[in-house]
């Protein structure tokens, strides 16, 4: 028996002219928790998708328990004991927990469905799971969170007796405290035998979780080793192929007593009696857990949600935005946490979406001026460093980092003196990152005012001049930079008071 | 660049282009029928002919695409011609026995105004109360096809003038009328789309509506607006119609919603909108008449028409699916 219970080696994959994978290997030792890790397009999906069978490898040979297998399909994968999680977890929302465990392995005779088996067969996999943190097995999915979700997501998993399961940044959606009980989760799988790979951008996660890592940088394998022998530092340099001194880059901030946006009890369905005030040019975080309510109030004053009571003023005049065309009119934008489902036009190229918001710009009476067009959206795409080989590439092929460009080059290109960025940096890899906060301080120098909600404390801590930090739709406080600690913002972010 | 990559990249434009491969049916569609009929098919006369019997449906694809680029659909049109025509003509028999023979502008803009109307009823309900577009037209196209043959007891009726007469059957420049108000409308419709703020935003719609509305278009009007256009140009078909029927024909516009919807869809349109051009929509009503033509030229079945047309609107489909 082979002390691996998966390798992958020499495994190479191109797309029409691009290679995806070059020669890459993994290593996965029985039983052990494996970190797989590089930036966005280092090749990690591919990698998956060639292990779950979405694609086929052009090159390069798969051992699963020392024996070499052909992966044909994702069926195949199953059937071999592959079993993948992905970000979007694969089950159906009006199904309940029951029912999507035993989707495509219904318990029938002859197509009658023999209810009592599967509850019995489900309820097994589901209790190893949850361990009675879900309510109710027979509700459909959508009632549950994402938390939730992901458990049956395991269990379905599980039930197919998969021996590796691979996770796709599970972690992304889910709270602290969630996130502590999948760890819990996948520790007792690790102890029961089972061999998980663990795919995340959250360096954190890795040393407090995994056992071994590889890196993958450009569709190339780097190194792989335990995790004990190295600390973070080390492993971001593997990453970016270059030492990166310093996460975020130093402030240059001229904040000055000008208020530019007053909110004053502002209360709608999911966040009561919140105010607040943003000087001009600066940056202030928005904290707090998920559900806290903070993506709600910024999209209540951008009018792309109703507000029950409470005034807003931008530059000291009370503003009325029913509909975001009125923000935009005041000089509002949104770089919203969800890039594909609601800031960008996958099907369009760069430069449409660049101008979405600019088009009064590039416009006389309502036609297009397209020699204007180009030229301003070849200056954000050039100032942003939008990486691609011409601004008529269809934003669905870009990588995360650079849909993110995309995104804030539209909102440059509208000229917004006030910008909100909800999660600006989820799911983009650290290189990418500094860019953007590069970006953001640069903004902020020119006098425009940016709130920035952020889930992770680093950068909440190290972009921020100030930040307010929100639990259950209220303002719990205020911290200044002097303040920034974690365990201040956690205490706000739980609704205790802090010293 | 040397001449030689020049030419390769010329070959990749060309190869990205996604109304290649509609032109390219087009053009296999035009050299087949040159082969199957070379006496008759590619003459001028028979080209001139085939171009009149696709304007109609071809004005009527115009305002189906922009529909269809928003993410919608509209079925009513059937029943905008029919009741365009009918009315029109109801109105220039009183007029042709007043002894008018023009162009009746007055009532013309009239009938235009309510087709523009039943596009706005269209998209208040579809877009107000956020219902499928495929139902709420649907349901439209028999209320008002039940009006028209309330209205005309289902009997052909009214008369053309003499303008209209000659618009049916008449040339400028050797061209058919028809084909020049179909090309007008065409030109209009193109800048519309591709030069226009207004373009802009039904392609933003269409492509992601939510990410639309929060960059500040107002998806909601410029939704409401696409079916205003799509009725104004079901209008103006039912009016080309009754000019070339020369009679108010409550039955005579079957059929144009499904043809304008498969010529958009032949030409690359996404049923899912945001994906589409009006030139690829030129293409497959350009297809579907020459398809017509041909197989009335060789003597086929005239039942053979619906299963050939049939074949070729799966194949277009199945070839876009390839395409992504």
């Amino acid at each position: 028996m082979s002390e691996y219970a998966l390798e992958m080696l020499g495994v190479t994959k191109t797309f029409s002219k691009v290679t995806a994978l070059d020669n890459v290997n993994l290593r996965v030792k029985k039983g052990e928790i494996h970190a797989l890790i590089g930036e966005n397009g280092a090749g990690k999906s591919t990698l998956m998708k060639v292990l779950s069978g979405v694609y086929k490898a052009d090159a390069g040979t798969v051992r699963i328990n020392g024996e070499e297998v052909s992966i044909k399909n994702p069926r195949d994968a199953i059937d071999k004991g592959v079993a993948i999680i992905y970000q979007e977890l694969s089950l159906v929302p009006e199904l309940n927990a029951i029912k999507n465990v035993m989707l495509g392995q219904e318990k029938n005779t002859l197509q009658i469905i023999n209810t009592k088996k599967e509850n019995e067969f489900a309820k097994e996999y589901l209790d190893y799971v949850s361990r009675g943190s879900i309510p109710s097995y027979k509700v459909p999915v959508k009632s549950l969170s994402v938390a939730q979700q992901q458990m049956i997501d395991i269990a379905k998993a599980l039930s197919y007796h998969s021996k590796i399961i691979i996770m796709d940044e599970p972690s992304d959606s889910l709270t602290n405290s969630e996130i502590e009980t999948l760890f819990e989760i996948v520790r007792k799988l690790k102890e029961d035998g089972i061999t998980v790979i663990y795919i995340s951008h959250r360096l954190e996660e890795l040393f407090a979780l995994c056992d071994r890592v590889t890196v993958l940088r450009d569709g190339k394998y780097i190194t792989d080793t335990d995790i004990a022998d190295i600390d973070k530092d080390w492993l971001i340099s593997k990453m970016i192929g270059r030492d990166l001194k310093d996460t975020f880059p130093p402030r240059h901030r001229s904040r000055s007593s000008e208020t530019v946006l007053e909110v004053e009890g502002l209360t709608g369905e999911r966040f009561k009696n919140v105010s607040f005030e943003l000087k001009k040019g600066e940056i202030l975080g928005l904290g707090g857990l998920v559900g806290a309510g903070r993506t709600e109030v910024l999209r209540a004053i951008f009018g792309a949600d109703k507000h029950s009571a409470g005034t807003i003023k931008v530059n000291g005049e009370e503003a009325h935005i029913n509909h975001p065309n009125k923000a935009l009119k005041y000089g509002l934008g949104f770089a919203t946490e969800d890039r594909k489902s609601q800031g960008l036009f996958l099907n369009q190229g760069i430069q449409d979406n660049i101008l979405a918001a600019a088009l009064d710009k590039v416009s006389v009476s309502g036609f297009m001026q397209s020699k204007k067009e180009q030229a301003l959206a070849e200056k954000y795409f050039g100032e942003l460093k939008v990486v691609s080989p011409d601004m008529d590439k269809l934003c669905k092929y870009l990588s995360g980092g650079n849909q993110q460009k995309v995104v804030l080059a539209k909102w440059l290109a509208s000229e917004c003196k006030i910008l909100f960025l909800d999660e600006p940096t989820r799911g983009i890899d650290v290189g990418a990152k500094y860019e953007i906060y590069l970006l953001m301080d640069k903004l902020v120098q020119e006098g425009v005012s940016i709130i920035m909600i952020s889930s992770e404390m680093p950068e909440l801590m190290g972009v921020s001049d100030r930040v307010l930090v929100m639990h259950e739709g209220t303002i719990t406080g205020e911290l200044m930079t002097g303040d920034f600690s974690e365990e201040n913002i956690m205490k706000l972010a739980s609704g205790e008071s802090v010293a | 660049m040397s001449k030689e990559a020049e030419k390769i990249s010329v070959l990749q434009r060309i190869k990205n282009n996604p109304v290649s491969v509609p032109y390219g049916v087009l053009v296999l569609t035009f050299i087949i029928s040159t082969i199957a009929s070379p006496d008759i098919f590619p003459t001028y006369s028979n080209i001139m002919n085939i171009l009149r019997q696709a304007s109609i449906v071809g004005v009527v694809s115009i305002g189906m695409t922009v529909v269809l680029l928003v993410g919608g659909i509209d079925l009513s049109v059937t029943s905008i011609m029919a009741l365009t025509a009918c009315l029109l003509a109801d109105m220039m028999e009183k007029g042709a026995a007043a002894g008018q023979t023009g162009i009746m502008a007055g009532q013309v803009v009239l009938v235009l105004i309510l087709g523009c109307l039943i596009g706005l009823i269209n998209g208040i309900i579809v877009v107000t109360r956020k219902l499928e577009a495929f139902i709420v037209t649907l349901a439209m196209n028999m209320i008002i096809k039940g009006v028209v043959m309330v209205y005309t007891k289902g009997a052909p009726g009214g008369k053309v003038t003499e303008f209209w007469q000659n618009f049916g059957s008449g040339y400028v420049l050797g061209i058919p009328c028809a084909v020049i108000l179909y090309a007008a409308a065409m030109i209009v419709f193109l800048i519309v789309l591709h030069k226009t703020v207004y373009g802009r935003h039904i392609y933003a719609i269409g492509s992601n509506a939510e990410a639309a509305r929060l960059t500040g278009i107002k998806v909601n009007f410029n939704k409401i607006m696409a079916y205003v256009l799509c009725g104004f140009t079901a209008a103006l078909a039912g009016v080309m119609l009754m000019a070339r029927v020369r009679v108010g024909e409550p039955n005579g516009s079957t059929g144009y919603d499904m043809d304008a919807l498969a010529a958009a869809v032949i030409g690359g349109t996404a049923m899912s909108g945001g994906v589409g051009t009006l030139a690829g929509t030129l293409a497959g009503v350009i297809i579907m008449a020459m398809v017509n033509n041909i197989l009335n030229l060789i003597g086929a079945d005239p039942n053979l028409q619906s299963l050939i047309k049939g074949l070729i609107i799966l194949v277009a489909v199945i070839f876009q699916r390839k395409e992504k």
